[in-house]
């Protein structure tokens, strides 16, 4: 697709004909949801006005757009996103640029941290096997360029980017999209009546007000893609895990938000963290393929698809996990696979109904999302994983989960997506505690420390949208505080060092027990 | 005492005073289980056929409370009853332990059933009875094979079953014959030390399957259920066993010149020497047989299969500074995310030995084999004929040094300790530094009395002390290499 079919699409000026659009599309809309809401309300799964999206918009690069770069300049300019004014609208990118206090946006610096020390070390042992003349520079590497600046082969078809640009770090482009296509047409009146989908496949501008499309973004770098990754021997030289969670994420305290969220912080919070589990799983498998289908180049088994602290831990006789043999459902000796990214994958579908409206998904559909998941971990669990079957498995786990993704991502831009409440919040809880522990109330279906992460993550994200202490679940907070102690890692180091499952467990117990009390007294 | 036993035992005697009197340099033999098995595999007999009082099982056994002496051998069923871990080989397998770690092996493969499986008990009683089909094989019932299972590691788990050599063994009188006679009806040639060390590592490190006896393969499945790990080391596992054996030493005047033969100056750095040369020997065949293995179509062993790996190269808690990233030639050479190969201290890829230890030719070899380990995706089959050569490369070293008398082994370790093995560029890991350790405890061993003792308690002692676990821990916490590189530096100082 060229730049002439994108001006003829360009939204015209006319206020009559402005109004008539907006008119129709109105009507459209209208009898869009009234039948969306019919399907729902007579039991029958929604019937989506875009069936044929397998893949939710957002994901890589279209491939239609391949534009030159157009520096942030573009944006800055002072009638644009520089107006100046940090923190306020118009002045996005003054405030994307800033420090205030001690909070500013890290992808600022993603460029000029390819200098500091740590960086130079880690490339100094990544090519410790090459001869001198071989061995790069972080900030020449495109290994590291790929996520600590704009994406030269990605974003803009390999054209090589000044070093100028590059400094710009993880700016505007990297996100939003490659600016050329969009650049004259996003501020147009006209532009807000195209659909998300049309903005980013014809125009390549990625609608991140839409959480999936965002997280597709953001896991894009701090999951991994086919074409970028933090694996194994990186992790070894010194580059930190990517633990990616979106909540977390967005809701870090140093982070100097350029825009502000239109949604309550309530809502908001507990859809990025449930959004994100489902789109940082879809990365996560995607990548996995990617790997599996790059044997040849890249290593295999691929350690970095494991739990870091199965094999990252001190052992011994005093160390509990070892010595309950009936706590796990895998084979001794084996790396657990993708802890961080896969643990809730059971426990999403049963959570969905608290988050979307529209009932329980059906259980032949979960069958269907997570039959290939469950056998991909079996695969990958084996003492010798078949990187051809897991390349193939990992792509129909991906299929599915792409078309899921497309279904979650047009429930979230038709806004049925539902409020949380106490009620919801419970609830959320009660699948979560469920999922972590077995049947007996007692043990942890996994004591993989990642496992138990995942689920405080979901809980804290759930007590936190509530208020925290002093919202409608402040009751829980005895029960999060003694988790979020069990995970917590002993000062000066990156694992947990003399970790408890035990603890983990008893935490979780008590805010089982917290929550039969909150449910009766209702 | 009857004519019965006198006879034999007088013979014996004489045949163990004639060959001090003649025998020269150690002998070499070769190999057991290398030749193609015997048309009939030798019938185990049980520890009960040694163990008569006449025989080996004198009620008087004196190694128990003083150094073995020449008539220590009529004692020697009585003192391995009575002390010798390997008697309970086998009891251990009835252990909360042995259950705990076979259901959690289980998990993965349910084709384990119990502790008594063949793959448990190659190692824990006499390895020719271990497999399923021993008592078909033998002609013994059910009961007559459990019954000899259950005396662990005994007599004929080292010694080799003993049919065809119980009445020849009484006959024998020629100290100069003593190769021949034992290869002659496959008595196993322990009183060779490379020999002796093998059939140790046969166990405590591995050993590929050969006649009737399967594969002795403890792997990173059995330690992740609790198995503890194989840390072998000759030297030292043989100071720690109460000797029921006089040591047969190759110098005709040790008697005479030391109180007992076991304190021969060079006698322990000779058995660290060519017992480390064994043990990688033997893992190299054991990692050429589990790439092999890997490649069945049943029952493939993994692959890659974790206990090839330094265990704490990995096994470490995740420190923001850490010593690993701090200097790129720990590595040498391999990606930095890659564990790296067994570490047979001092035959590391990057370090050229031929200066110290001209007998090692094998350094291209093990180059060779580390290459291709030390990539993420080591090939099975290139693996498995690497490691085959490196396996011969070793076997020819520990042939070479078995030839060499304790003054000459003792010098070759000197020349280990102080050359480059142990230099100052390069960071050492737990694994490194332990096998140091325990080569410097050798050599020091052999040292005079009183010069050793001061060097072990101002430098030996407190390496040994960091290099230590804490209480509970079977990994080295947190290890601090500088320092225990610092303490090697002031130990080679103080050598001659």
């Amino acid at each position: 697709m060229d730049g002439t079919r994108a001006r003829k699409r360009r939204p015209t000026r006319d206020p009559i004909v402005r109004t008539t659009v907006f008119l129709v599309t109105a009507i459209l809309t209208a009898a869009t949801g009234a039948g969306l809401l019919w399907g729902i309300a007579t039991g029958r799964a929604a019937p989506a006005r875009v069936t044929s999206a397998t893949q939710p918009y957002g994901v890589g690069s279209p491939a239609s757009i391949s534009p030159s770069f157009s520096s942030n300049t573009s944006c800055s300019a002072s009638a644009c996103h520089g107006n100046g004014a940090v923190g306020r609208p118009g002045s996005e990118q003054s405030t994307w640029a800033a420090s205030l206090g001690d909070k500013s946006d890290p992808h600022r610096r993603a460029y000029s941290v390819l200098f500091n020390a740590a960086s130079q070390n880690i490339m100094r042992l990544l090519d410790a096997g090459l001869p001198a003349e071989k061995q790069k520079h972080a900030h020449e590497n495109p290994l590291c360029l790929k996520c600590h600046a704009l994406d030269e082969a990605k974003l803009f078809d390999h054209e090589v980017l000044s070093h100028h640009a590059l400094s710009e770090g993880v700016s505007c482009d990297s996100c939003h999209g490659a600016s050329a296509k969009w650049l004259s047409a996003h501020y147009e009146s006209g532009w807000a009546l195209l659909t998300s989908r049309e903005k980013f496949e014809q125009y390549g501008f990625r609608p991140l007000k839409n959480l999936t499309a965002r997280t597709l973004a953001c896991a894009s770098c701090h999951v991994g893609d086919a074409d970028r990754e933090v694996n194994h021997d990186l992790i070894a030289a010194g580059h930190p895990r990517l633990a990616f969670e979106s909540a977390r994420f967005h809701f870090a305290p140093q982070y100097l938000q350029h825009w502000s969220e239109k949604l309550p912080a309530k809502d908001f919070e507990v859809r990025a963290w449930y959004i994100g589990q489902w789109v940082n799983l879809r990365s996560a498998v995607a990548l996995l393929e990617s790997r599996a289908r790059g044997v040849e180049e890249k290593p295999w088994p691929e350690f970095s698809e494991g739990s870091c602290y199965a094999c990252h831990q001190s052992i011994g006789e005093s160390k509990p996990r070892r010595f309950s043999p009936g706590s796990l459902d895998r084979a001794a000796g084996v790396i657990p696979w993708q802890t961080w990214y896969a643990s809730l994958a059971k426990v999403l579908p049963a959570i969905h109904s608290s988050i979307v409206e529209g009932g329980p998904i059906p259980e032949e559909q979960v069958q269907d999302l997570l039959a290939p998941l469950a056998q991909l971990r079996v695969e990958m669990q084996k003492t010798r994983p078949n990187a051809a079957i897991v390349a193939d498995l990992a792509g129909q786990a991906r299929l599915r989960l792409d078309a899921w993704l497309s279904r979650l991502q047009e429930a979230e831009d038709r806004g049925a997506f539902r409020p949380t409440t106490r009620e919801t919040g419970l609830e959320m809880g009660r699948q979560l505690v469920a999922s972590a522990l077995r049947e007996d109330g007692a043990t942890l279906r996994d004591s993989d420390w990642d496992f138990v992460a995942q689920h405080y993550l979901g809980l804290a994200a759930v007590y936190h949208a509530m208020g925290g202490a002093s919202g409608s679940l402040a009751g829980w907070k005895p029960a999060i505080d003694r988790l979020q102690k069990s995970l917590a890692f002993e000062k000066g180091f990156n694992s947990p060092r003399d970790y408890r499952p035990d603890d983990a467990a008893v935490a979780l117990k008590e805010l089982q027990q917290i929550l039969n009390t909150m449910r009766a007294s209702r | 005492m009857s004519a019965r036993v006198v006879v034999p035992v007088a013979f014996l005697v004489l045949a163990c005073l004639l060959w001090r009197a003649y025998a020269e340099a150690p002998p070499t033999i070769e190999p057991r289980g290398a030749s193609p098995a015997a048309a009939k595999s030798p019938a185990p007999l049980g520890a009960q056929g040694c163990s008569a009082t006449g025989c080996h099982g004198h009620p008087v056994a004196n190694s128990l409370t003083s150094s073995p002496e020449d008539s220590c051998w009529r004692s020697a069923s009585t003192h391995w009853q009575a002390v010798d871990p390997h008697r309970s080989a086998y009891a251990v397998l009835d252990s909360t332990l042995a259950k705990d770690i076979v259901t959690r092996l289980a998990r993965g493969d349910s084709s384990w059933r119990s502790p008594h499986d063949s793959r448990c008990l190659a190692c824990h009683t006499n390895p020719a009875l271990a497999s399923d089909d021993a008592a078909a094989a033998f002609g013994i019932s059910k009961e007559s094979l459990t019954r000899l299972r259950s005396e662990g590691v005994s007599c004929e788990a080292c010694h080799g079953n003993a049919s065809n050599w119980l009445v020849p063994h009484l006959q024998w009188n020629s100290p100069v014959a003593r190769t021949a006679d034992h290869a002659s009806v496959g008595f196993a040639p322990l009183f060779d030390l490379g020999q002796r060390a093998l059939a140790c590592a046969g166990c405590h490190v591995g050993a590929p399957a050969h006649g009737d006896t399967p594969a002795r393969d403890m792997n990173h499945d059995m330690i992740a259920s609790g198995h503890p790990r194989l840390n072998f080391d000759f030297a030292e596992y043989q100071r720690r066993l109460p000797p029921h054996w006089l040591e047969k030493n190759g110098d005709p005047q040790a008697k005479e010149k030391w109180p007992s033969v076991q304190n021969t100056p060079g006698v322990e750095s000779r058995a660290w020497l060519i017992g480390t040369i064994a043990k990688a020997e033997a893992a190299s065949r054991l990692l050429a047989d589990r790439a092999k293995r890997s490649r069945l179509e049943i029952a493939a062993a993994p692959w890659p299969e974790f206990s090839e790996s330094n265990c704490y190269a990995c096994h470490h808690n995740l420190l923001p500074e850490s010593w690993r990233r701090a200097d790129p030639s720990y590595l040498q050479g391999r990606n930095p995310g890659s564990a790296s190969w067994q570490t047979l201290w001092p035959f590391q890829a990057s370090i050229d030995l031929q200066r110290e230890l001209p007998e090692w030719k094998g350094a291209a070899s093990q180059k060779a084999l580390n290459a291709l380990l030390h990539t993420h995706r080591a090939d099975a089959s290139a693996v498995q004929s690497a490691a085959t050569t490196l396996a011969d490369e070793f076997r020819s070293a520990r042939i070479a040094l078995a030839a060499k008398n304790e003054a000459q082994s003792k010098q070759i370790l000197l020349h280990l300790l102080k050359g480059d093995a142990l230099s100052n560029t390069r960071p050492l890991d737990w694994d490194e530094a332990g096998q140091a350790y325990l080569a410097f405890l050798s050599y020091l061993r052999d040292g005079p009395d009183a010069a050793r003792k001061l060097l072990e308690s101002k430098h030996l002692t407190p390496l040994g002390e960091s290099l230590r676990f804490v209480p509970g821990s079977s990994s080295p916490g947190l290890f601090e290499p500088r320092r225990i590189r610092d303490r090697f530096q002031q130990l080679r100082g103080e050598l001659p």
